[in-house]
């Protein structure tokens, strides 16, 4: 009726509030309305409605009125869970307007906490926060959840840059089979999340294996490799299996190789994922055995890493299936984004990558937390002591006290792996006890190495045991059902580690697991000298056993150079790689068909072409130079190169067929150029390094020469195998 | 293109409604992604926004696939080479 009156979408919106009652028990319409569009004061007189008709205001609705920033009276809903809870602070404090930034603190760090909240609640707290001019706070609670609600970052842009100048600095250098682009962006807001500032320098593209051998100079306190499905495992079917899989086992080799390699190089920690299992077979149901299973050859490569990390802690596996366990295996990988741009996974699998890689330099960095300060009533056990009695004490082999029981057991298991025990509960002091009165308590009073049980505040309790223990507060992590608890130890404690505790018995010792804190990242030397023991008994191959240096890399490689000049077939590759190469490219002409035609037609001209060829497969045309030839003098007009083979010597030898031709022809000088653009910065000192003299500089354009006459050996590897392809 | 042209009145008005006005995401995207301060208009492409270059490109329809909740193809990859192109893939995939 009210619809017919007054068109509007404001009072339509009110005609529904009207009839909230009813919307709620039909649940319809209510649901639809735009909250952030209607005035505080129509909300609160709704619900006061509600409350006089007896209707209470189901969840959902409280939930998308907080998240529209509207603020609850507290007594509407003692049911709101923590995180709306908090949320509902901070509107409400934002409606009051002005605020101390204290009071604010212990808020966010429940919010931050809390792992699993619901990201809708994220974005409305960081954009409250945001208005109310917490900036720093907007940006740790935006990078906290960032890895599954990675939008919100995108409003507080500026606040996460400042925030990232107050970080110490990682200095990362990334190297991969494929493009990483979007894994360092998502690298620099994973370390931002765990508090380091990320420095970053990447390998250049798709050489994992180059900058194993032979690393560039960039300091680093950590190499990061991504690595991927197609990186070590290509197949080529026409190849038999038997020597489909014998070239798999060499690559597998010569990359475990090369990680040793860097890895007794003194240049700190290298990090690498393992590749994530395949679902889509290529031996359908015995892919995970036959040779030319992708699954199989995944588990060859993975056990491979497992066994170098086993016996070298510089060497840091992170477990990439691990990390994507959140996501269905189907979206660990975007087919469009690796065909358009050979992008190894999907956005959410490189973010959820980016978020383990940091995670484990954070305790690489930081240290595995050393402490467990752990409550009694409701989570070593279940009831409480005091009021039940140690005989009414749920721990036992029945349901729920398995719950409990597992979740001890998870206690001694940190225990035996070098972590702290210690009981922090308020009871009185009899209430240890229970461990040798209760036959169901798989702890006991020996395996704590402090305790306080008393009725003084808990923070005031971990204080005292780390100065009895010598240990920071920082070491502490701190394990209590009781939100209450958990917020008090934060606010007092901020340096205890107070992760956010399922309420549910049953989920905690799985969840325990899990904790990030308490995971060991690098192995002890006790550690080290077992898996000496393990390794003395294991068949090395040859290729591992024999010190690995970049020649032997190269001479491994089997590389074969095959050079053409351009023909009919070929005019529209060299014209292609012309016009898309900017990267490895020397004077960054862009010659077109018309062009490199025309070329080919006249006699004072030379265009070739190079195919790259390894004994792992065929990489194609991927080199291509043009020159004249006037008299005695030629000048290399343009040189590029894809970036899929650089850094393995095939650009030198290139260049050093091309003089030889251009020799040929008569010349006894050659010029070059280089002219800088914003992407080619990675060949500026290519003419250099492959022993020309430097001859002037004309505006931007630097200008090399090479003498014929004076006899030098031309640039190249001898480890290369070069063939001339004269054609048909 | 989009289904837009070939629906009458209502649908064709809401198009034009809000493909005059771009929206905010967009603008926040353009300002995350390329860095971007100029103004973000329908009209917007490729060749006046200096960074977006075939990388930054993926890194475009990354945002906006996460900001809708959306999977686009290959073909809508390419396709993306400004703000009404975007527009219209959005109308397309009903967002």
């Amino acid at each position: 009726m009210l619809a017919r009156t007054s068109p509007s979408l404001d009072g339509l919106i009110e005609a529904v509030m009207e009839n909230a009652a009813l919307c709620i028990n039909e649940r319809t319409l209510l649901q639809g309305v735009d909250w952030s569009r209607v005035r505080p004061d129509k909300v609160a007189d709704m619900l006061t409605r509600l409350a006089a008709d007896g209707v209470r205001a189901p969840m959902w609705l409280l939930k998308s009125l907080l998240v529209a920033g509207h603020s609850l009276p507290i007594s509407e809903n003692p049911a709101l869970d923590p995180s709306l809870h908090a949320l509902n602070s901070l509107n409400s404090l934002l409606r009051r307007g002005g605020v101390s930034e204290n009071g604010m603190d212990a808020l966010v760090e429940d919010l931050i906490a809390r792992e699993n909240i619901d990201p809708e609640i994220v974005v409305a707290g960081v954009r409250q926060l945001a208005a109310l001019q917490m900036g720093s706070l907007a940006a740790r609670l935006a990078l906290s959840h960032w890895r599954t609600a990675p939008q919100i970052l995108r409003s507080v842009s500026d606040d996460v840059t400042r925030l990232l100048e107050s970080l110490p600095e990682a200095r990362l250098r990334v190297a991969s089979f494929s493009t990483t682009h979007s894994f360092i962006a998502d690298l620099a807001h994973a370390f931002a999340a765990v508090g380091f500032r990320a420095a970053m320098t990447q390998a250049e593209y798709g050489q994992a294996l180059a900058e194993l051998m032979k690393p560039g100079e960039q300091e680093r306190d950590a190499l990061l490799v991504l690595l991927d499905p197609e990186g070590l495992h290509a197949p080529d079917w026409r190849r038999e299996t038997a020597k489909s899989h014998e070239l798999l086992l060499q690559r597998i080799d010569l990359f475990s190789g090369a990680i040793e390699h860097y890895a007794g190089q003194g240049r700190g920690p290298v990090l690498i994922n393992t590749v994530p299992v395949t679902i889509d077979p290529t031996m359908g149901l015995l892919d995970s055995y036959h040779p030319d299973g992708a699954a199989h050859g995944v588990q060859l490569i993975n056990q491979r890493l497992a066994e170098i990390a086993r016996s070298n802690n510089q060497v840091i596996l992170i477990d990439a299936s691990r990390a994507f366990a959140r996501l269905e295996p189907r979206q660990w990988v975007d087919p469009k984004l690796w065909y358009y741009g050979r992008l190894p996974y999907s956005a959410n699998a490189t973010r959820a990558l980016a978020v383990a890689f940091s995670g484990a330099y954070r305790t690489l960095k930081k240290g595995t937390a050393k402490v467990l300060a752990l409550d009694m009533d409701n989570t070593l056990w279940g009831g409480i002591f005091g009021e039940d009695g140690v005989g009414q004490l749920v721990c036992d082999d029945e349901f729920p006290g398995n719950a409990f029981k597992a979740f001890q057991h998870e206690c001694l298991r940190l225990r035996s792996q070098g972590m702290l025990l210690t009981v922090l509960s308020k009871n009185n002091p009899d209430a240890i006890d229970a461990f040798k009165d209760h036959p169901g308590m798989l702890l006991k009073q020996d395996d704590f190495v402090a305790s306080r049980i008393n009725w003084e505040p808990k923070p005031n309790n971990v204080r005292q045991m780390a100065e009895e223990l010598n240990l920071g507060l920082d070491s502490f992590v701190f394990l209590d059902d009781s939100p209450h608890e958990r917020a008090a130890m934060r606010r007092m404690c901020p340096e205890v580690i107070v992760p956010e505790m399922p309420d549910d018995p049953a989920a905690r010792p799985l969840w325990l697991r899990a904790l990030a804190v308490t995971w060991p990242v690098r192995l002890t030397d006790e550690d080290l000298r077992r898996s000496d023991m393990y390794a003395a008994e294991r068949h090395r191959n040859v290729v591992r056993e024999r010190a690995v240096s970049f020649d032997d890399y190269l001479s491994d490689l089997e590389q074969t150079l095959v050079i053409q000049k351009v023909g009919p077939a070929s005019v529209a590759r060299a014209a292609q790689m012309h016009l898309r190469t900017n990267q490895f490219n020397l004077t960054t002409e862009r010659y077109d068909d018309a062009a490199i035609t025309g070329m080919m037609k006249d006699d004072r001209c030379v265009v070739v072409l190079g195919r790259a060829l390894d004994k792992f497969g065929d990489h194609g045309l991927v080199i291509c130079a043009t020159a004249r030839v006037d008299g005695e003098q030629a000048v290399i007009q343009s040189l590029l190169m894809s970036c899929r083979v650089i850094g393995r010597m095939v650009e030198q030898t290139f260049l050093g067929e091309l003089l030889r031709s251009l020799a040929g022809r008569g010349a006894r000088h050659v010029k070059g150029a280089y002219i800088p653009t914003k992407k080619n910065g990675l060949v500026k000192d290519f003419y250099q390094g492959a022993g020309f003299t430097h001859l002037g500089s004309e505006g931007q354009r630097e200008i090399w020469g090479w003498d014929l006459t004076d006899g030098r050996p031309l640039p190249g590897s001898n480890l290369i195998t070069i063939r001339w392809d004269t054609g048909p | 293109m989009g289904y837009g042209t070939l629906i009458p009145n209502p649908g064709e008005l809401r198009k034009k409604s809000w493909m005059m006005v771009v929206r905010p995401e967009i603008k926040f995207i353009f300002a995350d992604v390329f860095k971007f301060d100029g103004p973000v208009t329908v009209e917007t492409s490729r060749e006046e926004v200096p960074k977006w270059d075939s990388l930054q490109h993926i890194a475009l329809v990354t945002a906006i696939e996460q900001q809708f909740g959306l999977s686009l193809t290959l073909d809508e990859m390419v396709e993306i080479r400004s703000v009404k192109d975007i527009c219209n893939v959005l109308d397309r995939h009903g967002v």
